[in-house]
């Protein structure tokens, strides 16, 4: 291994000889506990929020593009021509 | 099994019972270990503690997830990791949009009391500080708390593969800014 290298792990060893932190006073972490408990159910939004909040996107996802496709069916043969995903394609030169 | 484990599953039982007393045991218990984790990720005093709250914020809100199956403690430890990275990530996202000079972390209060091993834990912290924020967690995590490749991998949810790429491509990166000034000087002035 190269100096420098061997440097820095010297550095880590010395860093390692720090003086262990002062304990901090549970009450902080217990006080900001307690301040989510009085907005539940708040407090569990951000983890209930992110996948529930994914599944609803999905969801929307999918019935907007049911609706988009269904509008655009609709627009592109108002005469019933093209009826199906494989017309439309087809008409697009999509499949062989 | 530590004595402590043990401890930390009563506890955890006991705070799933709803007995507010036990997390501030667990707490306690475990907050030194924690902020000294912490101090890896920022230099800034009040941010550590703030982050080291963070981390007990995030565990009792996933209290219900800890199977119990590893000590309480390697849970804990994997949740300081995260919220660490998150910070780091959160971090270099203000960096792209604010001025250099208003992003750089709070000078270090607590390192003129540490001596040489707060000056080594300085100029470490600001040479990896220099690396994107993955290659500095792999680093951070192989130099400041010893972990080995597969502890690693475990810790972050990284393959091996990953692991080992991600190390090898720091080292590249630091081998070349140590090569260079301020850092040779730095290095060497600390080693002398």
């Amino acid at each position: 291994m190269d100096d420098v290298l061997k440097n820095i792990e010297r550095l880590a060893d010395l860093a390692a000889g720090r003086p262990l932190p002062l304990p901090l006073d549970p009450a902080g972490v217990m006080a900001r506990i307690q301040g989510l408990e009085i907005e539940e159910p708040a407090a569990r939004i951000p983890l209930g929020f992110f996948a529930g909040g994914a599944a609803a996107a999905a969801a929307a996802a999918v019935f907007v593009s049911i609706l988009a496709f269904a509008a655009f069916q609709e627009l592109a043969s108002p005469d019933g021509a093209i009826t199906s995903l494989m017309d439309v394609m087809g008409s697009m030169d999509v499949l062989p | 099994m530590l004595e402590s484990d043990e401890e930390d599953l009563v506890d955890v039982a006991a705070v799933l019972d709803g007995d507010g007393d036990a997390y501030a045991r667990i707490v306690e218990r475990h907050n030194v270990d924690i902020q000294r984790q912490m101090r890896n990720f920022s230099r800034d005093p009040a941010a550590v503690e703030e982050l080291t709250q963070d981390v007990f914020v995030e565990a009792y809100l996933g209290l219900a997830k800890f199977r119990g199956d590893a000590p309480f403690r390697h849970w804990l430890a994997r949740i300081a990791t995260l919220t660490g990275y998150k910070h780091w990530k959160k971090r270099d996202r203000e960096k792209a949009k604010v001025p250099l000079s208003e992003s750089l972390e709070a000078p270090a209060r607590e390192a003129d009391n540490e001596g040489r091993a707060g000056e080594a834990a300085k100029i470490l912290f600001d040479l990896l500080s220099l690396l994107p924020p993955d290659d500095r967690m792999a680093m951070t995590l192989m130099y400041l708390e010893k972990l080995g490749q597969d502890e690693i991998a475990a810790r972050m949810g990284w393959s091996r593969v990953m692991v080992a790429v991600r190390i090898y491509r720091a080292k590249q990166k630091l081998r070349k800014l140590g090569e260079k000034e301020p850092w040779k000087g730095r290095l060497e002035w600390m080693m002398s």
